[in-house]
């Protein structure tokens, strides 16, 4: 049958299991919105094209589906590069359309020309330019079995307008060839594979003191319920990454809690301490390692993981296992027999211990007379959202350090920060994203005051959309995380850290969004009643102390239990 | 001493870019360059040659993990005396 290439575009993406898209239009993709309109697509239009691409990674983060995201030519693509670096860096599939000018027209500098491939080329897992409508549709399939395959991640499609459209002969559902593309490259288990994995079990069954590093690689392979067994049958301590939150459950009896710069103290002195880290599906990023001499020195390193490039990029791996995650799992599992790890249990269970009667020293009895700080109102979140499905979208700074800190994290993908690029401005349209893509979930996003402005104008999207998101504002009249580093390393010179002040609450009106500004205990938890009884988007401004630091704190470059020491 | 790089792959516009994009990010310099389309015209080939070890084991599969990239060795001489 006769289809244009706009047609052919919205075919494919139905094909592809596509339900939603974020995007905004524009002269250069004005034909791909012309077969968008009265199609089954439901099409959400942000304020602007960043917006929609965090909409789209966000919706692709809570559901495992890739996201969906079209801009125009020129300005509109230029404004998801941040977006597409963000994905990138979480390994997030997503599927970005970009509109390009008419193939005659391009390279003579044409009216919102911009060559997006080549800016691209750092932040896409890969990139397509189309130039011949009839490869259209075996393109977008391509480049979805790229974004969702091995190692996720964003996939660009710059498409001309004169290919929107061309009308060529076209059969819907036709089988995409596979062109030869090298596109996952084979990953089987091979000899080598099993004998790794018999020296693997081996090492940890000799090891005294083992920790496994759960990462963010674990919810990208769906491996929670794997990896949840293999920590139960192996019963070895638990610790995880800012990305891996949520892989296990943090009630677990062996989960330790987030390491890294800031880390608790009993996870990152199990990490300091041990003989052997098993990594699964972490990439040993410098937030979690600290000194990369010192992390690795005395340890047996295995690593799980499906990238060959992550494997002795950071951290050299006695044992890397590289290969589809579940399967190494239950490989590793089979051959393992758990060794005896009790004194270490003991010592761990003393940290432990020690670390609770600290913070209940520091942060205070849990009374509604004791100060609104930010690590209560995480506990109270936890509390009021229990059992209540939530997923939590954070921004970026100290809100986001204190919600990875504080907030129980029981589930995969419930859980989405942006962690690699991280992305002040990510939590409102990230937020969209995931409950459009769970409508049974309840988002509940956290920011800082200075974030939440960057893309505070979605609020209009989410109202549009009519989503009961609830946004929990942290309001220090502070660019937090930056004025901690001034603080402790910069002798408290605030330069450009402190934010005059914001009436929040005129702005949600605006958008027609109830808000309510809180100064204690009592307050907070009443609006966040209100606000989970609501229907309808909410936002709650929390004012927390303006020298707050989020603790405990790595230094840069430290080892991973010399923590910062601040005066009371 | 020479270090030479072979990589095959698809006969696609973004290859070249790509892997330019790698080099640059991390530092590696280029003594010479070949680069053609094999008999068979779905693939290209290249061959770059670097004097000053610049092209690392991470380079070389940062180069394999590009999805159009089909084949990438290292050839690296035999170094004289003791490492």
């Amino acid at each position: 049958m006769k289809m244009t290439g706009a047609q052919i575009i919205v075919n494919c993406l139905l094909e592809c299991g596509v339900d939603t898209v974020f995007g905004y239009p524009g002269g250069q993709v004005i034909h791909l919105y012309n077969a968008l309109y009265g199609s089954p697509l439901k099409h959400i239009l942000p304020v602007h094209e960043q917006g929609a691409i965090h909409a789209a990674d966000g919706y692709a983060r809570a559901s495992g589906k890739a996201g969906v995201c079209i801009a125009t030519s020129g300005p509109g693509a230029a404004n998801i590069v941040t977006g597409l670096a963000t994905a990138y860096m979480d390994s997030v599939p997503v599927v970005a359309i970009a509109g390009q000018v008419s193939t005659g027209h391009i390279g003579r500098d044409a009216f919102q020309e911009i060559d997006i491939v080549s800016v691209t080329l750092a932040m896409t897992k890969h990139s397509f330019q189309v130039t011949d409508a009839r490869k259209l549709s075996q393109t977008i399939r391509q480049a979805f079995q790229i974004a969702l395959s091995g190692r996720p991640g964003p996939v660009l499609i710059e498409i001309p307008a004169d290919i929107q459209q061309a009308v060529i002969d076209y059969t819907p559902g036709e089988e995409a060839a596979v062109n030869g593309f090298a596109a996952e490259k084979n990953l089987e288990s091979t000899d080598e594979i099993l004998s790794a994995i018999s020296e693997a079990a081996r090492l940890i069954r000799e090891a005294r003191r083992p920790v496994i590093v759960a990462g963010g690689g674990i919810i990208r392979a769906e491996a929670s319920e794997k990896a949840r067994a293999f920590a139960d049958y192996a019963g070895i301590p638990v610790v995880s990454t800012l990305m891996g939150l949520g892989a296990l459950p943090a009630a677990h009896s062996q989960f330790l809690g987030l390491t890294g710069m800031h880390g608790h103290v009993p996870a990152n002195n199990a990490v300091a301490g041990a003989d052997l880290i098993l990594a699964i599906g972490s990439r040993f990023s410098e937030r979690i390692t600290g000194d990369r001499k010192m992390y690795a020195a005395g340890k047996t390193i295995i690593q799980i993981d499906i990238d060959p490039a992550e494997v002795d990029k950071n951290i050299t791996a006695h044992i890397p296992l590289i290969g589809p995650m579940p399967q190494l799992l239950d490989q590793l599992r089979e051959k393992l027999q758990p060794g005896d790890y009790s004194p270490w249990w003991t010592e761990i269970r003393r940290w432990q211990k020690e670390y609770k009667e600290e913070r209940l020293q520091r942060e205070g009895e849990d009374s509604p007379a004791a100060i609104l700080s930010a690590p209560w109102i995480m506990r109270e979140i936890s509390r009021q959202m229990e059992g209540g499905s939530p997923i939590y979208v954070t921004d970026v700074g100290q809100n986001q350090l204190w919600a990875a800190q504080h907030l129980d994290i029981n589930e995969p993908r419930s859980w989405l920060t942006s962690g690699g690029c991280g992305t002040m401005g990510f939590g409102l349209p990230a937020a969209i994203g995931a409950q459009l893509a769970v409508p049974s979930s309840r988002v509940v996003h956290i920011a800082g005051d200075g974030g939440f402005k960057m893309t505070a104008m979605e609020l209009y999207m989410a109202v549009g959309q009519q989503l009961p998101i609830i946004s929990v504002i942290l309001d220090n009249h502070s660019l937090g995380m930056v004025k901690q580093w001034q603080h402790l390393f910069f002798q408290s010179r605030y330069s450009a850290t402190q934010l005059p002040d914001f009436d929040f609450v005129a702005f949600a009106a605006a958008f027609g969004v109830k808000a309510l500004a809180v100064k204690n205990r009592e307050e907070f938890a009443r609006a966040f009643q209100e606000a989970r009884d609501s229907k309808t988007a909410f936002v709650i401004i929390a004012e927390i102390p303006a020298d707050d630091l989020v603790l405990p704190m790595v230094a840069p470059g430290a080892a991973l239990d010399d923590f910062v020491k601040v005066d009371a | 001493m020479k270090e030479v790089l072979y990589l095959r792959a698809q006969n696609q516009p973004t290859v070249l870019p790509r892997v330019f994009r790698i080099f640059r990010q991390h530092g590696v310099s280029v003594d010479s360059l070949s680069f053609q389309v094999t008999p068979d015209p779905e693939y290209v080939q290249m061959t770059v040659t670097s004097g000053s070890q610049s092209i690392s084991g991470q380079i070389v599969k940062l180069l394999q993990r590009l999805i159009e990239v089909v084949e990438v060795r290292l050839d690296q001489p035999e170094t004289e005396g003791v490492i």
